[in-house]
């Protein structure tokens, strides 16, 4: 059985003009996220055609506005990868299974997380490749508002435009809980019944916490609904085992009682496979 | 009997004489290959086969020859070769390849190995033959398998020489792994002849499977 090894490292600059997820647009709050991570990964040749792929990221994560969110990750991983067929053209199948843990400045979000992805993907030929996936995952935390479990559905595509230009579009669809935060203005405007009793019965049952994250008397919760994902990014490559990814993601969370949030991030990435 | 002494002498000057006339004798072509741009294009084969008389069946080296993966690639990316020569392929890498070919000159695929595999791969088909790593999809190399003794790669300077022509008519072929509009022409080389043949190869854009690192799947945080 052969192996070997790779490794990998990434600086990530990102502005998101929603990062505290919140439905009301005066409380929307935006900021930038710095993050700095690496990733290896060993490669075991089952057979001919079937692979395992072993490894374990790291990431560092700031958030200089709302440090709370600041955060040291790790996890690991394994991977079976089937290829059917010799060659660029042969169409791949997947099933990654991951944990990790998270560390947070606010120790409240510190925990665990577990996910499974299976997907296929198919270059069309030298310049189009395709890919969906399907994907589970949970999130445990020390304080249970933070908690998550999602199922996600996802399809891109990407098309080397040249030998140095890469463009993708993807879209994707996640089915869970999903967190969010408001002012304790727009909160117990709801909670309270200003908005009406179907809206009151709601937030009387979703999981709530005080949090001072976005700012003094701020209330984190979790909603239940489904985030609808796009995403377009250009990366051009600035060396055989370098390229400088420029991403935009839209994310719309539709929850209950018609809670609804938007959220748009631009990122710039520096990537190096060692 | 010292008739024939002198001529025991004189019989490898004889020999001698006729093999150097033979060789001075032999032509030569520097083949010149420019883009529609008049840039050089480097990794173009050029290769002669004889039209009026039947040339040598071309014969085969004993020791193979090497295409090496170094630095996830293949080197050199076109290898030009007559059919029947072995080829290995050193893996000087610290990662392992899968080399392999769907060609139909030659198929053959040498799972996942590191240093030089012992089995060596006979070309024994005139044709093309587009070499890949199964692991590693972007690295691409060509072997031109050919029917003919008489051919030679062009440098980055895109010049190829081919020596060694008896005299005769030629058919002249160019090939290049981007080549869009085949390039071919008959020939004549003269004794002695030391000719230039300049042409312009009209090249497809050199489209190659994305090596640098793809931008990192969505997901909602």
């Amino acid at each position: 059985m052969g192996q070997d090894l790779s490794s990998s490292g990434g600086l990530t600059a990102a502005w998101n003009d929603n990062l505290s997820h919140s439905a009301l647009a005066a409380d929307e709050r935006t900021a930038e996220v710095y993050t700095a991570s690496g990733s290896f990964d060993q490669r075991f040749s089952l057979t001919r055609d079937l692979a395992l792929l072993a490894g374990g990221t790291a990431a560092l994560e700031t958030c200089p506005r709302y440090d709370d969110l600041d955060r040291v990750s790790a996890g690991a991983h394994a991977e079976l990868r089937k290829k059917f067929g010799l060659g660029p053209l042969a169409p791949v199948l997947s099933l990654d299974l991951g944990a990790g843990g998270a560390a947070f400045r606010d120790s409240y979000r510190d925990g665990w997380s577990a996910d499974v992805t299976a997907g296929l993907a198919k270059r069309v030929n030298d310049a189009w490749r395709v890919a969906v996936k399907a994907d589970w995952s949970r999130q445990e935390a020390r304080q249970t508002v933070y908690d998550c479990e999602n199922r996600g559905l996802s399809a891109e595509t990407s098309w080397d435009v040249t030998d140095r230009w890469q463009v993708a579009l993807g879209v994707g669809r996640e089915w869970g809980q999903q967190e969010a935060s408001a002012s304790w203005n727009a909160w117990s405007y709801r909670y309270y019944g200003g908005a009406g009793p179907a809206v009151a019965n709601y937030y009387g049952q979703v999981p709530y916490t005080y949090s001072n994250t976005f700012g003094p008397g701020w209330v984190a919760y979790r909603v239940t609904g489904h985030a609808d994902l796009g995403w377009l990014s250009l990366a051009p490559a600035l060396g055989p085992d370098t390229a400088l990814p420029l991403r935009y993601e839209a994310v719309e969370v539709y929850a209950g009682a018609g809670t609804r949030y938007i959220s748009h991030q631009l990122s710039l990435s520096l990537l190096h496979r060692f | 009997m010292a008739m024939l002494r002198r001529l025991s002498v004189f019989r490898p000057l004889l020999f001698g004489l006729a093999t150097a006339s033979v060789l001075d004798a032999a032509g030569t072509v520097q083949v010149v290959m420019k883009d529609v741009k008049g840039q050089p294009v480097a990794d173009a084969v050029a290769s002669l086969t004889r039209l009026d008389a039947p040339g040598p069946a071309p014969a085969a080296p004993d020791q193979p020859v090497a295409i090496v993966q170094q630095n996830e690639e293949f080197r050199p990316y076109v290898t030009p070769l007559v059919a029947g020569t072995r080829v290995i392929f050193p893996n000087e890498d610290k990662i392992q390849h899968h080399v392999f070919s769907l060609s139909p000159a030659k198929q053959f695929d040498i799972p996942l190995y590191s240093g030089t595999p012992k089995e060596s791969v006979v070309f024994d088909q005139p044709g093309i033959v587009t070499l890949g790593c199964n692991i590693h999809d972007w690295m691409k190399a060509y072997v031109v398998v050919l029917a003919t003794p008489y051919y030679a790669k062009a440098g980055d300077d895109g010049k190829a020489a081919i020596g060694g022509l008896p005299a005769g008519r030629y058919h002249l072929e160019v090939w290049h792994p981007l080549l869009a509009v085949n390039v071919d022409r008959d020939i004549v080389i003269g004794e002695r002849d030391d000719s230039t043949q300049v042409i312009s190869l009209t090249l497809k854009p050199d489209r190659r499977i994305r090596r640098a690192p793809d931008a990192p799947g969505g997901g909602y945080k």
